[in-house]
């Protein structure tokens, strides 16, 4: 038993956090966002002002030591309201990214495990909506349902499912070939079983890197969206909405949009180095001794 | 697929939620109001026949008339989309001028600094919003050094801005691509051949793998191009480049409906063109395709 390479021996969580301890990206991006979290979470004991308070004689007062950030042009504490806005920012994020996994993930599922016309009917239908631009379709979708936190979110799901059923349905597809698979059939496993216990742990790997970096997609195009003012109305306090009010006193006060475009920046590349971090993880080619523990 | 994509742009009026008619008027329209516009744009027929005459239309060219310009919808977009067409054409110009080289160098010289740096710039450049770079690029090169104009096109240094805006992002997945697709043509037994052979490392990637590695390359390309025609429509907002997105973005404030579909139907399709002629390029640049 000594002889068992270390990967025997340790879970994929243990195996995760050495890999990301011991990778540059992984550890500056799993920090940065674990510290965003924090924030997020612990807004309203973390935040120096409450998220309304306003004091309209030092409007677009520039940074000092009791506004660090400075403050907007409602005279608002701005690094109060980017700490109540990483809350709105991760949480909108996180609720549409969950919801688009579990919808595609689902119906991508049903479409390789079912094959035949039912797989048909939801692929023509995920062809389609690939078919259009994604960001365009969510702006139509806004622009039509109107503005608001459950409009955001249902447009937002509704471009964000059909890449996690493609990927879960070619990765079906694949593992549903795979021997362990026909073994369990022959041990008379049925179905359910067979999709609960063999298939999706094996194809979990992908899609939790498309859900990392998919973060990083919906973080964009929240903002984006708030940014054409058909995201979260005032005075809720998103980064793309204070990066939009911002924009509009460009040129008397910069701070503005200098601040929620940087946390944004931050929280995107954190993502987006955590998601490549996981994919060098999960990647056997690039594995170096402590992979991610599947054998 | 263009069935799908003009069924999809159909039914978004319907989706709006009450009566659409009373949105695109506002509160204070009276119901003569209401009902001469229900009939101007069809609304009061069954649902199946709107649909065939909206596919009979948009087949003709006909994308009915703008409720803010009083002018058809057809004329509004052939107006603006050339000035789109110019600001992406030069958003996919500048991308790839700074990609390939620094993608090629990345793999060249995979492991060293060269490689780290092109890496950590090209996450970095996927991850700057463009809706952030537009308003630093102009408080930068616009105000404090007044090289470009704020906004625009009347100038041509007015390109300059917001095809940097426009284009870091695709600059960016370029130069990562080819740096992939450049690492894997490298490894391949044909390389290794050549490099054993005796021909030089920069020799061997210019002449052998740099066409094979462009194949994937290409259908990133032909997929981004139609990710340039939709973030187009924020950076058109931030520079004021009168193009179709910023006409998209005047007309859903406006709730001129007839408008937004129309222009959500052109860059839609345009999007689904661009992705066939991508398709049809591949089978051009890869003979296994070609010959199926």
């Amino acid at each position: 038993m000594d002889d068992l390479p270390p990967r025997r021996r340790i879970g994929a969580f243990a195996s995760l956090r050495y890999h990301l301890w011991h990778d540059p990206l992984g550890l500056s991006g799993s920090t940065v966002l674990a510290v965003m979290v924090v924030l997020a979470l612990g807004a309203p004991l973390l935040a120096p002002y409450p998220v309304g308070s306003q004091d309209l004689s030092r409007r677009f007062d520039v940074p000092s030591a009791l506004h660090p950030l400075g403050l907007d042009e409602l005279g608002r504490d701005i690094a109060s309201r980017l700490i109540f806005g990483a809350r709105i920012s991760l949480f909108l994020s996180f609720v549409v990214v969950s919801s688009s996994t579990l919808v595609g993930l689902t119906l991508g599922t049903v479409a390789g495990f079912a094959g035949g016309w039912v797989d048909d009917v939801i692929m023509r239908g995920v062809d389609i909506l690939m078919a259009f631009p994604s960001i365009l379709l969510a702006i139509s979708l806004v622009a039509v349902l109107g503005p608001g936190e459950g409009n955001l979110v249902l447009a937002l799901c509704l471009i964000g499912w059909v890449g996690y059923a493609r990927l879960a349905r070619a990765q079906i597809l694949k593992t549903r070939e795979m021997e362990y698979v026909f073994s369990a059939r022959a041990a008379g496993a049925r179905w359910d079983r067979i999709l609960l216990f063999h298939l999706l742990p094996n194809i979990s790997g992908p899609i939790i890197v498309q859900a990392t970096v998919g973060m990083a997609g919906v973080i964009l195009s929240e903002a984006g969206l708030s940014f054409l003012g058909l995201g979260l109305p005032p005075p809720q306090a998103s980064w793309g909405s204070m990066l939009r009010s911002g924009s509009q006193h460009l040129f008397d006060a910069p701070h503005l949009i200098l601040y929620p475009g940087t946390a944004i920046m931050l929280a995107v590349l954190s993502f987006n180095f955590l998601g490549d971090s996981i994919r060098d993880w999960l990647d056997p080619r690039l594995n170096r001794g402590l992979g991610p523990g599947r054998g | 697929m263009l069935l799908g994509v003009c069924t999809l742009v159909f039914s978004l009026i319907h989706l709006i939620p009450g009566d659409p008619v009373q949105v695109m008027l506002g509160e204070g329209a009276t119901a003569t109001d209401v009902s001469d516009l229900r009939t101007r744009l069809g609304l009061d027929r069954p649902l199946v026949n709107q649909y065939a005459q909206f596919l009979r239309h948009a087949a003709s060219g006909d994308l009915g008339e703008s409720l803010r310009y009083r002018e058809p919808v057809r004329s509004l977009i052939l107006s603006r989309y050339p000035a789109t067409l110019v600001l992406t054409g030069a958003s996919m110009l500048l991308a790839c001028v700074v990609a390939f080289p620094a993608g090629l160098i990345a793999a060249v010289h995979r492991g060293t600094a060269w490689d780290r740096m092109a890496t950590t710039l090209s996450l970095l450049g996927l991850s700057l919003p463009n809706f952030w770079v537009g308003p630093l690029l102009i408080l930068v090169f616009s105000v404090r050094l007044d090289w470009f104009p704020v906004s625009g096109m009347e100038e041509p240094s007015a390109i300059v801005l917001p095809s940097v805006a426009l284009g870091t992002a695709l600059a960016a997945i370029l130069a990562r691509m080819i740096r992939a697709s450049l690492l894997e043509e490298i490894a391949s037994p044909y390389c290794v051949a050549a490099a054993a052979r005796g021909l030089g490392k920069w020799r061997v990637v210019l002449r052998h793998s740099l066409r094979n590695a462009f194949v994937p390359v290409l259908t990133v390309l032909g997929l981004q191009l139609g990710v340039l025609l939709t973030g187009a429509v924020i950076t058109e907002t931030v520079f004021g480049w009168p193009g179709l997105g910023r006409l998209t973005i005047q007309a859903i404030e406006t709730r001129d409906y007839p408008l937004v579909q129309g222009c959500i139907l052109i860059i839609a399709l345009t999007y689904v063109l661009v992705n066939l002629a991508t398709d049809l390029a591949y089978a051009v640049f890869d003979p296994r395709v070609r010959h199926g």
